[in-house]
């Protein structure tokens, strides 16, 4: 069995006091393979970050499990956290410590060994083409560059498993490309990516399987391919909407 | 790789630090506000003094005088004498003028005086600074008149002006002018120092916090694999550090400034005080510095810790902060005393062993008693912070309603069932 990322009868309530009792996630099951770009495809409010919250640990199923490289991810929740590298375009940068710094403090605080933290920040300014602003406090950078930060951020430790939730959202054009791209590489080069979006473009073009996922509920999971074949559409979009409204296949 | 456990304490210590420190409004008001307040204050305060002073000395106000006195070239002589203008007219007109803000004062006789008893009223306005000055004058200048009077009509009864003096009473203080400047600084110390640590935690509680979630970091910061209680352990030290920094710094603006600035002052107005403290001194009121930062940074992290921006920070931290800071105000109470109901009171317990040691007169037993109640304070403050933040709703910030419902959902006795804890 090679998959990195379990995820069995996973569900999370929320309690509200105005609309009571929410099921973000109701009842997902899911296994992610080593080395694959698995897109997590809904529309918001479908469950896709609550269930990619709880993978990085951030919240907590109300029952069923999810692991991490083997590891539960509420009985061993640092050792799930140190195998995955979480990115979402919620989670920022802090302003005041420059590239270097940012990569060296992430790098030290996931338990990255700390002789080799050093040669590690380096392969990446240089593999990344960071070099010209690593001594720049990240307040200064663009937004390209500080895309570039925060990706070097989430492999520094180097995780088995890199999590990207809605990545190219308040991106413009050029850099959510660029995003994809990266994460296209990411996975070609052996890490198992776990990738969420509502665009269909984005999904169809990176990922190898996708799952998609509808009122806490996945409602079916394949390639781009195989999931419009087996609805009869022509493009993933449709294949998306009768899903939603039409029920499994 | 292995769990970096306890040992990311230091590392996200060093982090906090280090963004702190290039950030201009926790360095203004942690570091450079302590440092240059006491300097900036006492300069302010005498420059402002000495323009007052000078601008009354500089005043000639006009006051007018009525006829009817026994003498009046003299009692014009003796107003002219303390530096006023003197017009003559009659009370009533002098009255309206008084009234119209023309002249500063009018001096009459008075008319209900007994018989054979000269007597005079000086009417001024008491809301104008030239009626102030005027009417104080012209009290000087009359009750000049009188004594000259007085001492004219002695020989005639027979007195000499020795017996007419009665005695004579003079006080002697048998305080050094160093303990006289020490009990001068534990007045004054105490309730800004208070102030000061306060400042220092206030913005680098709210900092650790609400700013890492309005900034976006604290979720990048959950999905490292930093345990929790690392995570909290090094915002505590971080505040506190800020708190013990800026106490500190002030004790040592008010050790520099106030023996440099404030004692030659005084010493050209004839008193002499000496400010300088011994390193005991220091040493005592500096250990409670550090007692009073760890409490206040533990209440200040409490109340900060479900903020989700500055905004909710502040509402949370004030009411805290002003707890804190109030009864301080009632302890500038010369002889209050640290006493065995007042060492259970952990900001207010500081204080006075602050004071207590300002003046060199620690009570040993009753200061160890204060230091292990305020510890036992700030373990208990820290320990709601950290059950506080064992629900992923005040973690993420993803709850409804205010900061404060949710704190006393949290800690009250009537808590809801439980939305879900927090991993790790």
């Amino acid at each position: 069995m090679d998959a990195t990322v379990e995820i069995r009868r996973l569900v999370k309530v929320y309690h509200d006091d105005t609309r009571g009792e929410i099921r973000a996630v109701d009842g997902i099951d899911l296994e992610v393979r080593r080395g694959e770009v698995m897109g997590l495809l809904g529309v918001n409010g479908a469950g896709k970050t609550t269930t990619l919250r709880i993978l990085a640990t951030i919240l907590s199923p109300t029952s069923g499990t999810a692991l991490v490289m083997g590891h539960d991810v509420t009985a061993e929740p640092e050792e799930a956290r140190r195998s995955l590298g979480y990115y979402s375009s919620t989670t920022a940068l802090y302003p005041r410590l420059t590239a270097r710094e940012t990569l060296e403090f992430f790098a030290r605080i996931n338990g990255y060994p700390p002789g080799l933290v050093r040669r590690r920040v380096d392969e990446l300014i240089e593999g990344m083409g960071m070099s010209r602003f690593a001594g720049s406090r990240v307040e200064k950078l663009s937004q390209g560059m500080k895309q570039k930060v925060s990706i070097a951020r989430t492999i520094v430790h180097e995780p088995g498993v890199l999590i990207f939730d809605e990545p190219t959202a308040w991106l413009d054009v050029l850099n959510a490309h660029d995003m994809l791209e990266m994460i296209r590489d990411l996975g070609r080069s052996g890490h198992t990516v776990v990738f969420s979006t509502h665009i269909m473009s984005e999904a169809q073009k990176i990922c190898d399987r996708i799952a998609i996922i509808h009122s806490g509920r996945i409602k079916a999971v394949g390639t781009p391919e195989s999931l419009m074949s087996s609805t009869g559409t022509p493009s993933l979009e449709e294949a998306f909407v009768r899903l939603v409204r039409g029920g499994e296949v | 790789m292995r769990s970096p456990g306890w040992r990311v304490v230091p590392r996200l210590y060093a982090r906090e630090m280090r963004c702190a420190l290039r950030d201009r409004t926790i360095v203004s008001n942690t570091i450079l506000l302590p440092v240059l307040m006491y300097p900036f204050v006492i300069w302010l305060a005498f420059t402002v003094m000495s323009l007052v002073m000078s601008r009354s000395q500089g005043l000639r106000p006009e006051v007018g005088v009525s006829a009817g006195f026994t003498d009046p070239s003299a009692t014009i002589a003796a107003l002219s004498g303390e530096g006023l203008s003197v017009l003559e007219t009659d009370s009533s007109t002098g009255a309206s003028m008084v009234a119209d803000g023309t002249l500063a004062a009018m001096v009459s006789p008075s008319s209900d005086a007994p018989a054979g008893l000269q007597s005079a009223v000086v009417l001024y306005d008491g809301s104008s600074e030239a009626g102030r000055t005027a009417a104080g004058r012209a009290e000087d200048a009359l009750s000049g008149m009188r004594e000259r009077a007085v001492r004219r009509l002695l020989p005639g009864i027979g007195v000499t002006p020795l017996r007419w003096a009665g005695f004579r009473m003079r006080t002697a203080n048998t305080a050094s002018s160093r303990q006289m400047g020490s009990f001068i600084l534990s007045l004054m110390i105490p309730a800004t120092f208070v102030v000061m640590v306060s400042v220092g935690c206030f913005y680098t509680a709210i900092d650790a916090f609400a700013g890492e979630r309005e900034r976006a970091t604290f979720e990048t910061l959950l999905s490292t694999s930093a345990p929790r209680f690392g995570i909290i352990a090094s915002k505590y030290l971080y505040v506190a550090t800020f708190g013990v920094v800026s106490g500190l710094l002030n004790l040592g603006a008010i050790a520099v400034s106030v023996p440099a600035m404030l004692a030659p002052l005084l010493r050209s107005a004839g008193e002499s005080i000496s400010f300088e403290l011994g390193a005991g001194q220091l040493a005592t009121a500096a250990g409670a510095g550090v007692l009073l930062a760890l409490f206040l940074s533990s209440g200040m992290l409490l109340f900060a810790c479900v903020a989700r921006n500055f905004k909710e920070g502040q509402a949370m931290v004030t009411p805290f902060y002003l707890a804190a800071i109030l009864p301080v105000m009632f302890l500038q109470t010369p002889g209050l005393e640290l006493n065995p109901v007042l060492k259970v009171l952990p900001v207010v317990s500081s204080v006075l062993i602050m004071r207590s040691g300002l003046q060199g007169a620690v009570d040993v037993p009753l200061s160890l008693a204060s230091i292990f109640t305020t510890l036992a304070g700030v373990a208990l403050l820290l320990l709601a912070a950290a059950r506080v933040l064992r629900h992923e709703e005040a973690v993420t910030g993803s709850f409804s309603g205010s900061p404060s419902a949710l704190f006393r959902r949290l800690l009250g006795r009537t808590v809801r069932a439980p939305k879900g804890t927090v991993n790790g």
